[in-house]
């Protein structure tokens, strides 16, 4: 029998080859929740596809360390087209430190240097359809696709242009009806806030039905946990969607102190089970589904209980609510940092904990 | 076995399979595969693959020929042919809204060949790709079902949940099961005749994946040798500073997957050796701080391994003023210039030019880095060892 497939972007951060192995192992936690899950082994039954662009700006932020030395030589260059004024950057290496070149500094070479950017784009487009097109038979309708954070951006970008360019002469043949994903998960979608040349409102990445010429995938959906800072500024948020195919939801849970982590997201019923039910054909039947929602509290694990955690959750919404839909990306990225600072507090809290 | 008898079989294997009687609509906690996200291929049971003509393998195994010779439009009227011939013991609205689908499905393949004047066959890759851009803003090329979403009211407030629909949203659409209440299935249409349709969309699915496949194949590959060329233009060409991917990122034509072939230089600099040509013979090779004002560089070659381009520079060392002139890019990790200083009379040109190399840092930390410390690490080890400071 053919598996369905199971495409893992990740978001911004330190990733290298492997590093889908702690999202495998988040899935099938979740899995022992339910009933027809718990006894099998989800990797029997689904292929994992993980997308790794990473190297991409490691090989950048080497350059940009080794050779152009402080931030603040490369604002220099602020005036040049596209660019704005990046003058700001100084504050925020200065305020984040090691956050700053292991993680933003991925999402600020991916927003504004377009070199890097396409060269992402094309690294991914191969990573997604290489293993798809040598799967037996080949069929993007077995295709899950989940991202996070930068990821969002980086496989809206890449399928916006997958299923619209047509290159090496031919007409293209990876664009609907012709091919279509199952489904696609977005985790913290930040690819509004991140787009360039590829608006998200505008691009094909959206569900549609079957026969539907200008849309991707058949079911799209959405998850934003309520106080990520990185989701207040140009949320994703579009109103003509397709109603019966598109499904956005707040997540209001508190599990670990990177309410921003991918494995974060997946934890929560509300994402993990529609997952499985679009890999495994309605495994967890509605009435499970809704008894897991009833059982998931807003504050679990180590959140559970612990005043002085929940007092930090108060000053993170505080500070998220500093930023509004239109601030800039110099505002985010400094809320960004400062959220880091509490997100750090907290799991300072959490590792004294008795 | 013919053609025909071989299809008579097929539809009398069906008659036998659909005849058989219906169970009741009753509410269930699950619903058979069938009804499902999945593929067919994800569970059509490996017993019946054998025996089942409608399984797209079997359809591949029954219409070799004209799929080998590219005659797909053949392919696809037998196919809508043996569903309209078909039998269904009820459903027959449902049966009449996938047969509308099916028939404009290959009405809209016919017109789209007609188009391309490519009745004959397709049997190159450019002849697929000409009916693909033909078929334009098509629309009618899948008989394969989706799900979406119905509201249901729940105990914990209204939900969705996700049930089969074929043809969503049109006129001809067929949902085939629904939830209740109580939060079970109910299906709508009986499972045989679900697993029917889905047959047959996946057959039809099969034959146009064997039409498009050779496209999809090309472009993979095109996509592939794009990034072998991004490897050779990001890690193996001249490196860019900072300042100088920003700009040309923002100033380089390229577009989709493909790499620039092109690249500026701008305030770029790097550490070289410089000897004047006025005395070879005692000649002393001086350190000197290269900058490359303004440059360029044109990617060539296979995959645009090699790259040749020249840049406008100033050399700057100690002991003499600073000295201008070109340098030439030719290699990776080393370049070769000439400049001129003034060594005596302010008149920079009268005085014989300085020969300078220099090394492309980055690339060179880059790639060399590991091997250099790794021996650096050596000789402070013997040099420990020896006792020595």
């Amino acid at each position: 029998m053919s598996k369905p497939q199971l495409i893992l972007v990740h978001g911004m951060g330190d990733y290298a080859s492997g590093w889908e192995a702690e999202i495998k192992t988040k899935l099938e936690e979740c899995a022992s929740r339910y009933n027809n899950l718990r006894q099998i082994n989800i990797w029997d039954k689904i292929d994992v596809i993980p997308v790794l662009y990473n190297d991409v700006f490691v090989d950048a932020v080497n350059q940009w360390k080794a050779a152009a030395g402080p931030v603040s030589a490369f604002a220099a260059a602020n005036a040049m087209p596209g660019s704005g004024s990046l003058a700001w950057l100084d504050d925020i290496e200065a305020e984040g430190g090691d956050f700053f070149w292991t993680a933003v500094a991925d999402v600020i070479i991916y927003r504004f240097f377009k070199l890097f950017r396409d060269r992402v784009r094309a690294s991914v487009a191969e990573q997604i359809i290489d293993p798809l097109l040598a799967a037996s038979p080949p069929d993007f309708d077995r295709a899950v696709i989940v991202a996070h954070s930068l990821g969002t951006s980086v496989t809206h970008d890449t399928l916006h242009l997958l299923g619209t360019t047509a290159f090496a002469k031919y007409a293209n043949a990876f664009s609907a009806p012709t091919e279509r994903f199952r489904a696609i998960f977005m985790l913290a979608n930040v690819s509004r806030v991140l787009q360039t040349d590829i608006k998200a409102y505008d691009s094909i990445v959206r569900p549609g039905p079957r026969n539907s010429t200008t849309t991707d995938c058949g079911r799209f959906y959405n998850f934003r946990q309520d106080v990520d800072p990185f989701l207040v500024v140009k949320r994703f948020s579009p109103v003509d969607f397709n109603g019966q195919l598109f499904t956005r939801e707040v997540l209001t849970h508190y599990r670990h102190w990177n309410i921003h982590g991918f494995t974060h997201y997946l934890d929560h019923p509300r994402v993990h089970v529609r997952l499985f039910n679009k890999l495994l054909g309605d495994v967890v039947p509605p009435m499970e589904f809704i008894a897991a929602i009833n059982n998931y509290p807003q504050f679990g694990g180590t959140f559970k209980d612990v005043p002085a955690l929940q007092a930090e959750i108060v000053k993170l919404t505080a500070l998220v609510a500093s930023l509004g839909e239109d601030s800039s990306i110099e505002s985010l990225m400094r809320v960004v940092v400062k959220a880091r600072g509490i997100l750090s507090q907290i799991k300072t809290i959490i590792d004294n904990l008795p | 076995m013919s053609r025909m008898t071989r299809v008579a079989a097929a539809a009398a294997a069906l008659l036998v399979v659909i005849a058989r009687p219906l169970p009741a609509q009753q509410p269930v906690a699950q619903l058979p595969p069938e009804y499902g996200v999945g593929t067919v291929d994800e569970w059509f049971p490996e017993t019946d693959r054998e025996t089942d003509e409608r399984w797209r393998e079997r359809v591949a195994q029954r219409f070799a020929t004209q799929l080998a010779d590219g005659l797909y439009l053949q392919v696809l009227e037998q196919l809508a042919g043996e569903f309209r011939a078909s039998a269904w013991p009820s459903h027959q609205d449902v049966k009449a809204k996938f047969q509308i689908e099916f028939d404009a499905l290959v009405e809209r393949y016919r017109t789209a060949l007609i188009a391309a004047g490519l009745e004959d066959g397709l049997r190159t890759t450019e002849q697929r790709s000409s009916v693909l851009e033909a078929m334009g803003d098509r629309g009618a090329e899948s008989l394969r079902p989706q799900q979406a979403k119905i509201p249901v009211t729940t105990s914990v407030g209204p939900m969705d949940f996700d049930v089969q629909f074929f043809f969503l949203q049109t006129p001809s659409e067929i949902q085939t099961a629904t939830i209740n209440g109580d939060g079970l299935y109910v299906p709508l249409v009986p499972v045989e005749l679900v697993r029917d349709m889905r047959l047959r969309g996946h057959a039809v699915w099969s034959v146009l994946k064997h039409f498009v496949a050779p496209i999809q194949n090309a472009q993979l590959n095109a996509i592939r040798d794009a990034n072998v060329r991004w490897d050779n233009y990001m890690k193996n060409g001249y490196s860019q500073l900072p300042w100088e991917a920003l700009l040309n990122g923002a100033v380089l034509n390229f577009h989709a997957f493909d790499p620039p072939d092109k690249q500026w230089i701008i305030v770029h600099p790097s550490l070289g050796l410089e000897f004047s040509t006025a005395a070879f013979k005692t000649t002393e090779f001086q350190e000197a701080l290269n900058l490359e004002i303004l440059g360029f560089i044109a990617y060539f070659g296979e995959q645009g391994k090699n790259f040749m381009g020249a840049s406008a520079s100033i050399m700057m060392r100690d002991d003499l003023g600073p000295g201008i002139g070109p340098v030439v890019h030719f290699a990776k990790n080393m370049s070769l210039g000439v400049a001129w200083h003034d060594t005596n009379d302010n008149d920079k040109l009268d005085d014989p030019p300085f020969v300078f190399m220099t090394v492309d840092l980055f690339r060179f930390l880059d790639t060399e880095s590991s091997k250099f410390k790794a021996e650096m690490d050596k000789v402070k080890t013997l040099a420990a060892n020896a006792g020595l400071p």
